[in-house]
Protein backbone atom coordinates (compact mmCIF):
# COMPACT_ATOMS: atom_id res chain seq x y z
CA UNK A 1 0.00 0.00 0.00
CA UNK A 2 1.23 3.51 -0.81
CA UNK A 3 1.48 6.48 1.50
CA UNK A 4 -2.09 7.66 0.92
CA UNK A 5 -3.52 4.20 1.20
CA UNK A 6 -3.44 3.65 -2.55
CA UNK A 7 -2.79 0.15 -3.76
CA UNK A 8 0.35 0.54 -5.89
CA UNK A 9 -0.09 -3.02 -7.07
CA UNK A 10 -2.94 -1.81 -9.20
CA UNK A 11 -0.70 0.23 -11.45
CA UNK A 12 1.52 -2.82 -11.77
CA UNK A 13 -1.38 -4.94 -12.94
CA UNK A 14 -2.50 -2.17 -15.27
CA UNK A 15 0.99 -1.88 -16.73
CA UNK A 16 1.20 -5.65 -17.28
CA UNK A 17 -2.22 -5.78 -18.91
CA UNK A 18 -1.42 -2.68 -20.99
CA UNK A 19 1.86 -4.00 -22.29
CA UNK A 20 0.35 -7.41 -23.04
CA UNK A 21 -2.44 -5.68 -24.96
CA UNK A 22 0.11 -3.59 -26.87
CA UNK A 23 2.12 -6.71 -27.71
CA UNK A 24 -1.03 -8.50 -28.84
CA UNK A 25 -2.09 -5.54 -30.97
CA UNK A 26 1.29 -5.21 -32.68
CA UNK A 27 1.42 -8.98 -33.19
CA UNK A 28 -2.03 -8.99 -34.75
CA UNK A 29 -1.15 -6.11 -37.09
CA UNK A 30 2.01 -7.97 -38.11
CA UNK A 31 0.14 -11.21 -38.80
CA UNK A 32 -2.38 -9.32 -40.93
CA UNK A 33 0.46 -7.58 -42.77
CA UNK A 34 -0.83 -4.16 -41.80
CA UNK A 35 2.52 -3.39 -40.20
CA UNK A 36 5.95 -4.13 -41.54
CA UNK A 37 8.43 -5.91 -39.29
CA UNK A 38 11.03 -3.18 -39.39
CA UNK A 39 8.52 -0.57 -38.28
CA UNK A 40 7.03 -2.86 -35.64
CA UNK A 41 10.35 -3.80 -34.03
CA UNK A 42 10.56 -0.57 -32.07
CA UNK A 43 6.96 -0.85 -30.90
CA UNK A 44 7.52 -4.47 -29.88
CA UNK A 45 10.74 -3.62 -28.07
CA UNK A 46 9.15 -0.82 -26.07
CA UNK A 47 6.16 -2.97 -25.12
CA UNK A 48 8.51 -5.78 -24.03
CA UNK A 49 10.65 -3.50 -21.87
CA UNK A 50 7.46 -2.18 -20.32
CA UNK A 51 6.19 -5.70 -19.63
CA UNK A 52 9.45 -6.83 -18.01
CA UNK A 53 9.63 -3.79 -15.74
CA UNK A 54 5.98 -4.00 -14.80
CA UNK A 55 6.27 -7.68 -13.91
CA UNK A 56 9.64 -7.62 -12.22
CA UNK A 57 9.11 -4.97 -9.60
CA UNK A 58 12.58 -5.18 -7.94
CA UNK A 59 14.23 -4.34 -11.25
CA UNK A 60 11.93 -1.37 -11.72
CA UNK A 61 12.71 -0.18 -8.17
CA UNK A 62 16.42 -0.58 -8.69
CA UNK A 63 16.22 1.35 -11.94
CA UNK A 64 14.01 4.07 -10.48
CA UNK A 65 16.24 4.63 -7.45
CA UNK A 66 19.34 4.59 -9.64
CA UNK A 67 18.05 7.57 -11.61
CA UNK A 68 16.58 9.30 -8.52
CA UNK A 69 12.90 8.51 -8.87
CA UNK A 70 11.36 7.99 -5.40
CA UNK A 71 8.15 6.40 -6.62
CA UNK A 72 9.02 3.47 -8.92
CA UNK A 73 5.78 3.35 -10.95
CA UNK A 74 6.56 6.91 -12.04
CA UNK A 75 9.57 5.41 -13.81
CA UNK A 76 7.12 3.43 -15.91
CA UNK A 77 5.53 6.70 -17.00
CA UNK A 78 8.93 8.07 -17.89
CA UNK A 79 9.71 4.96 -19.92
CA UNK A 80 6.33 5.20 -21.61
CA UNK A 81 6.87 8.86 -22.53
CA UNK A 82 10.38 8.13 -23.80
CA UNK A 83 9.04 5.22 -25.83
CA UNK A 84 6.35 7.42 -27.37
CA UNK A 85 8.97 10.03 -28.22
CA UNK A 86 11.22 7.42 -29.79
CA UNK A 87 8.30 6.14 -31.87
CA UNK A 88 7.45 9.67 -32.99
CA UNK A 89 11.02 10.33 -33.99
CA UNK A 90 11.16 7.05 -35.87
CA UNK A 91 8.03 8.01 -37.79
CA UNK A 92 9.44 11.45 -38.58
CA UNK A 93 12.57 9.83 -39.99
CA UNK A 94 10.51 7.46 -42.12
CA UNK A 95 8.29 10.35 -43.29
CA UNK A 96 11.29 12.45 -44.28
CA UNK A 97 12.68 9.62 -46.31
CA UNK A 98 9.32 9.00 -47.94
CA UNK A 99 8.93 12.68 -48.75
CA UNK A 100 12.33 12.77 -50.43
CA UNK A 101 11.47 9.74 -52.50
CA UNK A 102 8.01 11.03 -53.33
CA UNK A 103 9.45 14.36 -54.53
CA UNK A 104 11.85 12.56 -56.84
CA UNK A 105 9.03 10.37 -58.13
CA UNK A 106 6.75 13.36 -58.78
CA UNK A 107 9.55 15.07 -60.70
CA UNK A 108 10.21 11.91 -62.64
CA UNK A 109 6.52 11.55 -63.55
CA UNK A 110 6.33 15.16 -64.75
CA UNK A 111 9.51 14.82 -66.82
CA UNK A 112 8.40 11.52 -68.32
CA UNK A 113 5.02 13.02 -69.20
CA UNK A 114 6.86 15.79 -71.00
CA UNK A 115 8.81 13.19 -72.98
CA UNK A 116 5.53 11.49 -73.79
CA UNK A 117 4.05 14.78 -75.01
CA UNK A 118 6.91 15.04 -77.43
CA UNK A 119 6.05 11.60 -78.79
CA UNK A 120 2.32 12.24 -79.01
CA UNK A 121 0.32 15.31 -77.99
CA UNK A 122 -1.56 14.71 -74.77
CA UNK A 123 -4.02 16.94 -73.02
CA UNK A 124 -2.67 18.65 -69.92
CA UNK A 125 -3.76 17.03 -66.68
CA UNK A 126 -6.72 18.44 -64.80
CA UNK A 127 -5.70 21.16 -62.37
CA UNK A 128 -4.96 19.71 -58.99
CA UNK A 129 -5.71 21.43 -55.73
CA UNK A 130 -2.44 21.52 -53.87
CA UNK A 131 -1.28 23.15 -50.70
CA UNK A 132 0.14 26.60 -51.33
CA UNK A 133 3.72 26.48 -52.48
CA UNK A 134 6.49 28.34 -50.75
CA UNK A 135 7.02 30.81 -53.51
CA UNK A 136 8.01 34.22 -52.22
CA UNK B 1 33.77 40.19 -54.31
CA UNK B 2 33.39 42.19 -57.51
CA UNK B 3 30.09 43.87 -57.97
CA UNK B 4 30.51 45.50 -61.37
CA UNK B 5 31.99 43.03 -63.82
CA UNK B 6 33.01 44.34 -67.21
CA UNK B 7 30.12 43.96 -69.55
CA UNK B 8 30.61 41.37 -72.24
CA UNK B 9 27.73 41.93 -74.58
CA UNK B 10 27.22 38.95 -76.75
CA UNK B 11 27.73 36.15 -74.23
CA UNK B 12 25.15 33.54 -75.19
CA UNK B 13 23.71 35.71 -77.97
CA UNK B 14 19.95 35.51 -78.30
CA UNK B 15 20.00 33.00 -75.50
CA UNK B 16 21.44 30.06 -77.45
CA UNK B 17 22.44 27.42 -74.90
CA UNK B 18 20.38 29.10 -72.19
CA UNK B 19 17.36 27.59 -70.49
CA UNK B 20 15.01 29.56 -68.29
CA UNK B 21 13.48 27.76 -65.36
CA UNK B 22 10.22 29.43 -64.42
CA UNK B 23 8.48 27.93 -61.37
CA UNK B 24 4.81 28.86 -61.43
CA UNK B 25 2.09 28.34 -58.89
CA UNK B 26 -1.20 30.17 -59.47
CA UNK B 27 0.39 32.52 -61.97
CA UNK B 28 -2.30 32.50 -64.66
CA UNK B 29 -2.41 36.30 -64.55
CA UNK B 30 1.28 36.88 -65.16
CA UNK B 31 2.81 33.77 -66.74
CA UNK B 32 2.04 34.68 -70.37
CA UNK B 33 3.70 38.09 -70.02
CA UNK B 34 6.75 36.47 -68.40
CA UNK B 35 7.10 33.93 -71.21
CA UNK B 36 6.64 36.60 -73.88
CA UNK B 37 9.26 38.88 -72.39
CA UNK B 38 11.77 36.02 -72.10
CA UNK B 39 11.27 34.71 -75.61
CA UNK B 40 11.30 38.21 -77.10
CA UNK B 41 14.61 39.07 -75.43
CA UNK B 42 16.17 35.60 -75.95
CA UNK B 43 14.51 33.95 -78.94
CA UNK B 44 16.94 31.01 -79.00
CA UNK B 45 16.58 30.11 -75.33
CA UNK B 46 14.44 27.32 -73.91
CA UNK B 47 11.73 28.45 -71.54
CA UNK B 48 10.82 25.73 -69.06
CA UNK B 49 7.70 26.53 -67.09
CA UNK B 50 7.23 24.25 -64.12
CA UNK B 51 3.61 24.38 -63.16
CA UNK B 52 3.61 23.34 -59.52
CA UNK B 53 0.18 21.71 -59.38
CA UNK B 54 -1.67 25.01 -59.79
CA UNK B 55 -5.44 24.74 -59.41
CA UNK B 56 -5.89 27.64 -61.85
CA UNK B 57 -5.20 27.96 -65.58
CA UNK B 58 -1.42 28.51 -65.25
CA UNK B 59 -0.59 25.46 -67.38
CA UNK B 60 -3.18 26.23 -70.07
CA UNK B 61 -2.16 29.88 -70.33
CA UNK B 62 1.53 28.96 -70.53
CA UNK B 63 0.88 26.32 -73.21
CA UNK B 64 -1.29 28.71 -75.20
CA UNK B 65 1.72 30.97 -75.78
CA UNK B 66 3.26 28.15 -77.79
CA UNK B 67 6.69 29.41 -76.78
CA UNK B 68 7.38 27.49 -73.61
CA UNK B 69 7.95 23.91 -72.54
CA UNK B 70 5.42 23.33 -69.79
CA UNK B 71 6.14 20.68 -67.19
CA UNK B 72 3.11 19.89 -65.07
CA UNK B 73 3.89 18.50 -61.64
CA UNK B 74 1.05 16.13 -60.71
CA UNK B 75 1.07 17.41 -57.12
CA UNK B 76 2.32 20.59 -55.52
CA UNK B 77 5.95 20.17 -54.45
CA UNK B 78 6.71 23.71 -53.32
CA UNK B 79 9.24 26.04 -54.88
CA UNK B 80 12.32 23.85 -54.26
CA UNK B 81 10.89 20.71 -55.81
CA UNK B 82 9.50 22.69 -58.75
CA UNK B 83 12.75 24.51 -59.50
CA UNK B 84 14.73 21.29 -59.18
CA UNK B 85 12.47 19.69 -61.80
CA UNK B 86 13.52 22.50 -64.11
CA UNK B 87 17.17 21.89 -63.25
CA UNK B 88 16.81 18.25 -64.12
CA UNK B 89 15.20 19.12 -67.44
CA UNK B 90 17.86 21.74 -68.13
CA UNK B 91 20.52 19.13 -67.51
CA UNK B 92 18.75 16.64 -69.77
CA UNK B 93 18.61 19.07 -72.71
CA UNK B 94 22.25 20.01 -72.24
CA UNK B 95 21.78 23.66 -71.30
CA UNK B 96 25.03 25.59 -70.77
CA UNK B 97 23.38 28.09 -68.49
CA UNK B 98 20.13 27.84 -66.59
CA UNK B 99 18.50 30.99 -65.34
CA UNK B 100 15.83 30.83 -62.70
CA UNK B 101 13.15 33.45 -63.20
CA UNK B 102 10.04 33.80 -61.03
CA UNK B 103 6.71 33.30 -62.73
CA UNK B 104 5.19 36.36 -61.08
CA UNK B 105 6.97 38.97 -63.17
CA UNK B 106 9.34 40.24 -60.46
CA UNK B 107 12.40 39.53 -62.59
CA UNK B 108 12.41 41.69 -65.74
CA UNK B 109 13.81 40.02 -68.87
CA UNK B 110 16.00 43.03 -69.61
CA UNK B 111 17.97 42.32 -66.44
CA UNK B 112 18.93 38.82 -67.55
CA UNK B 113 21.70 40.23 -69.75
CA UNK B 114 23.38 41.43 -66.55
CA UNK B 115 23.43 37.89 -65.14
CA UNK B 116 24.81 36.40 -68.35
CA UNK B 117 27.45 39.09 -68.75
CA UNK B 118 28.52 38.73 -65.12
CA UNK B 119 28.86 34.98 -65.61
CA UNK B 120 30.94 35.42 -68.75
CA UNK B 121 33.11 38.10 -67.17
CA UNK B 122 33.78 36.43 -63.84
CA UNK B 123 33.68 32.77 -64.79
CA UNK B 124 31.54 32.18 -61.73
CA UNK B 125 29.47 28.99 -61.50
CA UNK B 126 26.55 30.87 -60.03
CA UNK B 127 25.46 34.46 -60.47
CA UNK B 128 22.89 35.80 -58.03
CA UNK B 129 20.83 38.78 -59.15
CA UNK B 130 20.81 41.18 -56.24
CA UNK B 131 18.61 44.09 -55.25
CA UNK B 132 21.30 45.32 -52.92
CA UNK B 133 24.28 45.75 -55.23
CA UNK B 134 24.85 48.95 -57.16
CA UNK B 135 21.34 49.40 -58.42
CA UNK B 136 18.22 51.21 -57.35
CA UNK B 137 15.66 48.45 -57.20
CA UNK B 138 12.43 47.56 -55.48
CA UNK B 139 13.87 46.33 -52.17
CA UNK B 140 11.11 44.91 -50.04
CA UNK B 141 10.06 46.10 -46.58
CA UNK B 142 12.47 47.12 -43.77
CA UNK B 143 11.59 44.03 -41.70
CA UNK B 144 12.32 41.74 -44.63
CA UNK B 145 15.55 43.54 -45.32
CA UNK B 146 16.54 42.87 -41.71
CA UNK B 147 15.81 39.18 -42.19
CA UNK B 148 17.82 39.16 -45.40
CA UNK B 149 20.70 40.76 -43.45
CA UNK B 150 20.59 37.92 -40.91
CA UNK B 151 20.71 35.36 -43.70
CA UNK B 152 23.65 37.16 -45.21
CA UNK B 153 25.53 36.90 -41.93
CA UNK B 154 24.65 33.21 -41.57
CA UNK B 155 25.88 32.46 -45.08
CA UNK B 156 29.07 34.32 -44.38
CA UNK B 157 29.71 32.37 -41.20
CA UNK B 158 28.83 28.93 -42.50
CA UNK B 159 29.54 29.19 -46.23
CA UNK B 160 32.26 31.83 -46.18
CA UNK B 161 30.47 33.63 -48.98
CA UNK B 162 29.05 37.13 -48.96
CA UNK B 163 25.76 37.27 -50.83
CA UNK B 164 23.75 40.33 -49.83
CA UNK B 165 20.50 39.14 -51.40
CA UNK B 166 20.44 35.44 -50.69
CA UNK B 167 16.63 35.23 -50.91
CA UNK B 168 16.77 36.29 -54.54
CA UNK B 169 15.41 33.62 -56.84
CA UNK B 170 16.83 35.45 -59.86
CA UNK B 171 19.96 33.41 -60.61
CA UNK B 172 22.10 31.99 -63.34
CA UNK B 173 23.80 28.60 -62.98
CA UNK B 174 26.34 27.02 -65.28
CA UNK B 175 26.18 23.35 -66.20
CA UNK B 176 28.51 22.29 -63.35
CA UNK B 177 26.34 23.95 -60.75
CA UNK B 178 23.30 22.55 -62.51
CA UNK B 179 24.51 18.96 -62.24
CA UNK B 180 25.02 19.52 -58.52
CA UNK B 181 21.64 21.16 -57.94
CA UNK B 182 19.78 18.51 -59.92
CA UNK B 183 20.91 16.17 -57.11
CA UNK B 184 20.93 18.49 -54.11
CA UNK B 185 18.40 21.25 -53.73
CA UNK B 186 16.46 22.19 -50.58
CA UNK B 187 12.72 21.47 -50.92
CA UNK B 188 11.38 24.46 -48.96
CA UNK B 189 12.56 28.07 -48.99
CA UNK B 190 15.59 26.94 -50.98
CA UNK B 191 17.40 30.10 -52.05
CA UNK B 192 19.47 31.10 -48.99
CA UNK B 193 20.34 27.49 -48.16
CA UNK B 194 21.36 26.78 -51.75
CA UNK B 195 23.92 29.58 -51.43
CA UNK B 196 25.64 27.88 -48.50
CA UNK B 197 25.40 24.44 -50.11
CA UNK B 198 27.00 25.65 -53.33
CA UNK B 199 29.70 27.62 -51.53
CA UNK B 200 30.64 24.71 -49.30
CA UNK B 201 30.72 22.34 -52.26
CA UNK B 202 33.37 24.56 -53.82
CA UNK B 203 31.36 26.43 -56.45
CA UNK B 204 32.18 30.05 -57.19
CA UNK B 205 29.36 32.45 -56.52
CA UNK B 206 29.09 35.99 -57.75
CA UNK B 207 26.48 38.59 -57.00
CA UNK B 208 25.48 41.27 -59.43
CA UNK B 209 23.05 44.15 -59.17
CA UNK B 210 19.71 43.79 -60.89
CA UNK B 211 16.51 45.78 -60.84
CA UNK B 212 13.50 43.86 -59.60
CA UNK B 213 9.94 45.04 -59.73
CA UNK B 214 6.97 44.35 -57.51
CA UNK B 215 5.11 41.24 -58.51
CA UNK B 216 2.55 41.63 -61.32
CA UNK B 217 -0.17 39.74 -59.53
CA UNK B 218 -0.80 37.68 -56.41
CA UNK B 219 1.07 38.09 -53.16
CA UNK B 220 4.09 36.60 -51.47
CA UNK B 221 3.42 33.41 -49.58
CA UNK B 222 5.77 34.54 -46.83
CA UNK B 223 4.05 36.98 -44.55
CA UNK B 224 2.89 37.26 -40.93
CA UNK B 225 3.71 34.22 -38.82
CA UNK B 226 5.19 32.48 -41.81
CA UNK B 227 8.00 35.00 -41.83
CA UNK B 228 9.07 33.90 -38.34
CA UNK B 229 8.82 30.27 -39.37
CA UNK B 230 10.74 31.01 -42.55
CA UNK B 231 13.61 32.66 -40.70
CA UNK B 232 13.82 29.91 -38.08
CA UNK B 233 13.69 27.13 -40.65
CA UNK B 234 16.21 28.69 -43.02
CA UNK B 235 18.68 29.74 -40.32
CA UNK B 236 18.57 26.24 -38.83
CA UNK B 237 19.03 24.70 -42.27
CA UNK B 238 22.06 26.92 -42.92
CA UNK B 239 23.54 26.27 -39.47
CA UNK B 240 23.24 22.50 -39.96
CA UNK B 241 25.54 22.67 -42.96
CA UNK B 242 28.35 23.64 -40.59
CA UNK B 243 28.15 20.07 -39.22
CA UNK B 244 28.12 18.34 -42.58
CA UNK B 245 31.06 17.39 -44.78
CA UNK B 246 32.17 20.42 -46.76
CA UNK B 247 31.98 18.83 -50.16
CA UNK B 248 29.13 16.56 -51.09
CA UNK B 249 29.92 16.75 -54.75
Amino acid sequence: MGAAGVDTGRIQILAIVGSLAALALVGRLLVRRRLREEVALLALGIALVFLVLATWRPLLEKLAFAVGIAYPPAALLLIMASGAYAMMLHHAIVLTRLEDRQRTLVQEVALLRLELEHLRPVTPPPATAGVPSEQA
Amino acid sequence: METSPAALPGAWPEGAGVAFVVPAYREEASIAAVIDSLTSAFPKADVLVINDGSPDATSRVARATGRATVIDLPVNLGIGGAVQTGFRRGLAIGAEVVIQVDGDGQHPADQIRRLLDAMAATGADVVVGSRFRDVASFRSTPLRRMGIGMLRLANRLVGGVDIADSTSGFRAYNSRALAFLAQHYPPDYPEPEAVVMLARAGFRLHETGVVMTERHAGQSSIHGWRSAYYMTKVLLAIALHAFRPRSIR
